[in-house]
């Protein structure tokens, strides 16, 4: 297995037995564009065990995202990944369409970062949530729209928010019925992608709390993609930090944040702590 | 959504208006002297009194204002005047020739539905492939010949080797066929590239890529992509379904229908002015009715555009 105290160089990974026995691992996952033969992820490893939360951290393009995409086997057309993304020891990448059909919504699933378009404008967020779960619990559309109903109000969203088309809701709304869609589907491993992402405090914070609703309570895997890292040191349990497509540092949250070891991750630890600094100065001061 | 046709209809007031003005424009601007004309289609020969005589009859001595307020104000009665051939009402040539014309265009307007969603679905789901290039291919062929062409090679074929069909007139059911499929050609070919490059565009959004994330079946995530992309193509099939009618008139010459498009171009070697001044504001009146129709469609289905969404 790979073990966040032992990982620290990109692409290699001792292997070790978590004392939780890992959901999801990848081995030397790599992207790369299918013409070019470009790398724009290069051999990735990871593990996220149930009940647990893994942080992906990043600037913009450091490759999270298709990272992301590629352990759901999600990727562009025009991109390709290799290496290895075991889903309970099954292999996603080597699966056919529908065999990684079968695992998507009840093993796995996605809150993406565009809350605002990742839900089907011509339709009400009942009816969509509703018939994902006609679709993937095989309910009768009463007890889908029920289940629509205790989900929103488990994320703490009003039963009228079924009702609404997503045009009608706020970003912060829509990642919460991401969320509630998760829980509702009882995914085992849930890809959040910089699920915080434009939103503002209150709603952040609303979104983080239904995230670790999904992981204390349902005891499901999160992957937490962010470059929020106060997000991150929030949620996480081990963190992963990604610089240009490749892995720099992988560890346990605390260690990786309280003493990190790269360059690259001291440069992000004080950049937050920096922005921090200046963000409660002006608290205080007014602005002034 | 009454509210907003009714505000919509009042917003056409100017627009309807402007095309009735240049449609009386028309014989205004016509080189001819439409008294002189009136007389010479009926072979008589204008003398000086003689197209005095008409011009005061048709009320061309009337300053150009007074003329088109009358005009417009009969207009408004269902009066285009009377024409210069046969001396019957416009409106009831017209009344007479419509039918056919709108059950030419209705016929064609299912072939390209009919004919053209599927063909973008097949484009859309083997992009790239042997069957997209081929019903590519097809559909090039089809936008780049000319109805005239088609109409010809349609006869030649069906109706004369094959003698399954009537080569042309209004007599039963299978008569609209050959027509029919001539006059959607051109339209199919648009409409199946237009829905298929909306298709493509529309797989690429999130709530495409969030559905297959969530295990939804390829049917269900094809259907959201098949809503989605005929929403964003309904302003087009709104200009296509008046277009079918303005351009019946190749296809009525060539197979012989008894529809507007050819009482119109008889009109025009006749010189017949209060016909081509009727089938123009009509015409202009079916582009701007369709208008507002789709508009109203597009808001009934798209919650953002109106307040007709269906869950409320």
């Amino acid at each position: 297995m790979i073990t966040p105290e032992t990982s620290h160089a990109p692409g290699g990974h001792e292997e070790r037995a978590l004392p939780g026995s890992p959901l999801l691992v990848a081995r030397q996952v790599s992207v790369r564009v299918k013409d070019s033969g470009r790398v724009l992820v290069d051999r990735v490893s990871l593990a996220v065990a149930a009940g647990s939360c893994l942080g992906i951290v990043g600037e913009s393009g450091s490759g999270k995202t298709l990272l992301c995409r590629a352990l759901l086997a999600l990727l562009p057309r025009g991109l390709a990944a290799s290496g290895q993304v075991l889903f309970e020891g099954q292999d996603v990448l080597a699966m056919t369409d529908r065999e990684r059909r079968s695992l998507r919504g009840r093993d796995t699933s996605l809150v993406t970062q565009q809350a605002m378009t990742a839900f089907d404008p011509l339709l009400t967020l009942g009816t969509q949530m509703a018939a994902f779960f006609c679709d993937r619990l095989g309910l009768g559309k009463r007890a889908a729209h029920d289940l629509v109903r205790t989900v929103l109000e488990r994320v703490n969203l009003p039963p009228r928010v079924a009702q609404c088309y997503p045009h009608e809701l706020s970003g912060g709304m829509l990642q919460r019925c991401m969320t509630a869609t998760s829980l509702g589907l009882g995914s085992r491993l849930v890809v959040a992608d910089e699920p915080t992402t434009a939103l503002d405090a209150k709603s952040r914070r609303d979104v983080l709390l239904a995230l670790k609703g999904l992981v204390t309570e349902q005891g499901t895997a999160l992957i937490l993609v962010s470059h929020d890292l106060g997000a991150v040191q929030t949620m996480a349990d081990t963190i992963l930090v990604l610089q240009g497509g490749r892995c720099v540092e992988y560890g346990c949250a605390r260690t990786v944040l309280n003493a990190p070891r790269h360059e690259y991750t001291r440069y992000l630890v004080r950049t937050r702590k920096a922005l921090s600094a200046r963000f409660a100065r002006f608290a205080r001061h007014g602005g002034e | 959504m009454p509210g907003l046709v009714l505000r919509r209809l009042l917003a056409l007031i100017p627009l309807l208006l402007a095309i009735s003005f240049l449609a009386f424009c028309l014989a205004a601007a016509s080189p001819s002297d439409p008294a002189e004309v009136a007389l010479r289609v009926n072979d008589i020969t204008p003398t000086p009194e003689l197209i005095e005589e008409t011009r005061h009859e048709l009320g061309l001595d009337k300053p150009f204002w007074e003329r088109y307020c009358v005009w417009l104000f009969r207009a408004l009665q269902g009066d285009l005047g009377t024409s210069f051939v046969t001396h019957r009402p416009v409106t009831d040539e017209m009344l007479r020739a419509l039918p056919p014309t709108l059950a030419l265009a209705g016929f064609a307007t299912l072939i390209v539905l009919g004919l053209g969603i599927p063909c973008a679905i097949l484009c859309f789901a083997s992009a790239g492939r042997p069957l997209d290039i081929v019903l590519r291919g097809l559909i090039f062929l089809g936008s780049a010949t000319p109805s005239f062409w088609a109409g010809l090679l349609f006869i030649w074929l069906f109706a004369v080797h094959l003698n399954l069909l009537p080569t042309g007139g209004l007599s039963g059911g299978t008569s609209f066929i050959l027509p029919a499929l001539t006059l959607a050609l051109p339209s199919l070919a648009t409409y199946t590239r237009l829905l298929r490059a909306s298709m493509l565009a529309t797989a690429q959004q999130d709530f495409v890529l969030y559905a297959k994330a969530q295990g939804r079946s390829r049917l269900a995530i094809l259907g959201q992509i098949v809503r989605n992309s005929l929403q964003s193509t309904l302003a087009t099939l709104g200009m296509t379904i008046p277009k079918l009618l303005a351009g019946a008139f190749v296809v009525e010459c060539v197979f012989a229908w008894p529809g507007l498009g050819r009482l119109c171009v008889t009109a025009i070697f006749n010189r017949d002015l209060p016909v081509i001044q009727a089938y123009v504001l009509f015409m202009g009146l079916c582009f701007v009715l369709f208008n507002l129709f789709m508009e109203v469609v597009a808001g009934l289905v798209d919650p953002r555009i109106g307040k007709g969404g269906r869950a409320r």
